[in-house]
């Protein structure tokens, strides 16, 4: 694996020298570098559960995710957009998983990075074949600081139908968003409302699951 | 050297294991227990997604398998503590013990239950049938295959069905909460053994990344848990089910995947 990342690593370097003549500064460069070689590392250590890098790469997603103030902009933008792609064309289900939890822990840590990060998420939820995504983002975006961004996400996501790979799953993407609405109080209690009354919500489950939630108020178990 | 130079020592700091993972105690599962999560509706025909039963979480309906739940729950499920001994780790958060546990349930869908909703029935034959062996026609769907079509030996053993689905299965590991229980014991998905070697400069660090990962763990195993490529035959056959406004049919129940439930 080592001698791999430093192989793609070389041959990254050559392709940023060439398009720097063109557009690229040094720092972007390097950023790039840093963060291909990091996202390399963690697709590997994903997948087997295992650091199977070596050397480690100096940069690791979980560290600038965790500290994104810590790192030149461009590194995180980098990691991010190494991230965005993952959730949406990795062949593993692990891997695209674990890029939505890294991507997600700067806006549930730093209230600075929160309204960005709910727009990085959306973006992966409208962009990604795999329902697994979704679901993971549905469910996950209620730690996210900005409450009301994640709020007005969940009402587009509970509208949106499920990806063409959830037929037959018992708990869709937007049923999925829904209840995280019915999870984040009186915010997604009048989000849930709206829908209700607007009729906007189209997957079969969830549209049943919305009816049953105004039932009961819109409150949920044991809430 | 001829100059003093500094240097940076860069490496992973963890905690040695302590052999920490699930004990007898982890893991519960009541087949009465499920909690009504607002996913159930009528059973009848035609009826794209009809629920009979759900497995779930017995205090409340997040997804995901793990208690405390990570999402309602971020900070629980683990205790931490902070080194505070003037040594070279002085400082630094570790956690001190992880109470990860499963406590899951099924529940049945109201309808198919023998106080489910009653239909006025329309259809002479279902009419006579029922008028027969119970003296009226507002019968549910229990009713209707257990005493109207005298069909109680096959809706018992469709009962039974539902529960091995839900719960333990019927031997091949194609229960719910067989495969729950399974893949939450495997060492890569158990959240005790990622949270006893994690160390971090603050405790917010320390919550945010355990926090993370046990929540990555919880979405594999609940996957894992969820598939109906291998949770299913544990009954196949067919029930009486109404399409309203016309008469009752004996229809098979699959799962969406084709496949016997």
């Amino acid at each position: 694996m080592g001698d791999k990342v430093r192989k793609k690593s070389a041959q990254l370097k050559k392709l940023g020298f060439i398009a720097s003549v063109v557009l690229l500064t040094p720092q972007v460069m390097i950023a790039q570098t840093e963060a291909e070689e990091a996202i390399e590392c963690f697709v590997e250590a994903t997948r087997t559960w295992k650091v199977t890098c070596d050397p480690s790469p100096a940069v690791s997603v979980g560290e600038v995710m965790l500290h994104p103030d810590n790192y030149p902009s461009e590194l995180v933008g980098e990691i991010v957009r190494g991230l965005k792609e993952l959730a949406v064309s990795s062949p593993i289900s692990q891997v695209r998983i674990a890029a939505v939890g890294w991507l997600a822990l700067k806006g549930e840590v730093f209230e600075a990075h929160s309204g960005s990060t709910v727009k990085e998420l959306e973006e992966i939820y409208f962009s990604t074949p795999f329902g697994d995504v979704r679901r993971g983002i549905a469910s996950k975006i209620r730690l996210q600081l900005a409450k009301n961004d994640a709020v007005s996400f969940l009402e587009r996501a509970a509208e949106a139908p499920a990806t063409s790979d959830e037929a037959g799953i018992d708990l869709p993407s937007p049923r999925i968003a829904l209840h995280s609405l019915a999870s984040m109080g009186e915010l997604g209690r009048a989000t849930l409302r709206r829908l209700s009354i607007m009729g906007t919500v189209t997957d079969p489950v969830a549209k049943r699951y919305l009816k049953n939630l105004a039932d009961v108020n819109f409150r949920l178990p044991k809430e | 050297m001829g100059s003093a130079d500094t240097v940076s020592l860069v490496g992973d700091l963890e905690v040695a294991p302590r052999g920490w993972s699930w004990d007898s105690s982890s893991f519960a599962y009541d087949s009465t227990a499920g909690l009504d999560c607002g996913d159930f509706g009528p059973v009848y025909l035609p009826g794209d997604s009809l629920y009979l039963a759900e497995n779930t979480r017995t205090t409340n309906c997040d997804t995901g398998l793990y208690d405390p739940s990570i999402v309602s729950y971020p900070d629980s499920g683990y205790s931490e503590a902070q080194i505070l001994d003037g040594g070279p780790n002085d400082s630094l958060w570790y956690v001190t013990e992880a109470t990860y546990f499963m406590d899951r349930g099924a529940v049945l869908n109201p309808f198919i239950t023998p106080g489910g909703y009653r239909d006025t029935l329309t259809h002479n034959k279902d009419k006579n049938d029922c008028l027969g062996a119970l003296g009226t026609i507002v019968v549910n769907l229990f009713e209707f295959n257990w005493f109207c079509r005298g069909d109680s030996l096959n809706f018992a053993s469709f009962l039974e069905g539902v529960y091995k689905h839900e719960g333990y299965g019927s031997g091949a590991l194609n229960g719910h909460q067989g495969r729950n229980e399974a893949a939450a014991m495997n060492p890569g998905w158990d959240p005790h053994t990622r949270a006893e070697t994690m160390v971090h400069e603050t405790a917010v660090s320390l919550r945010a990344v355990l926090s993370t990962q046990v929540w990555l763990l919880d979405v594999a195993a609940s996957e894992y848990g969820a598939d109906h490529n291998f949770v299913n035959n544990n009954w196949c056959g067919k029930l009486w089910i109404l399409d309203p406004g016309s008469r009752y049919s004996y229809s098979s129940l699959k799962l969406p995947n084709g496949q016997c439930f």
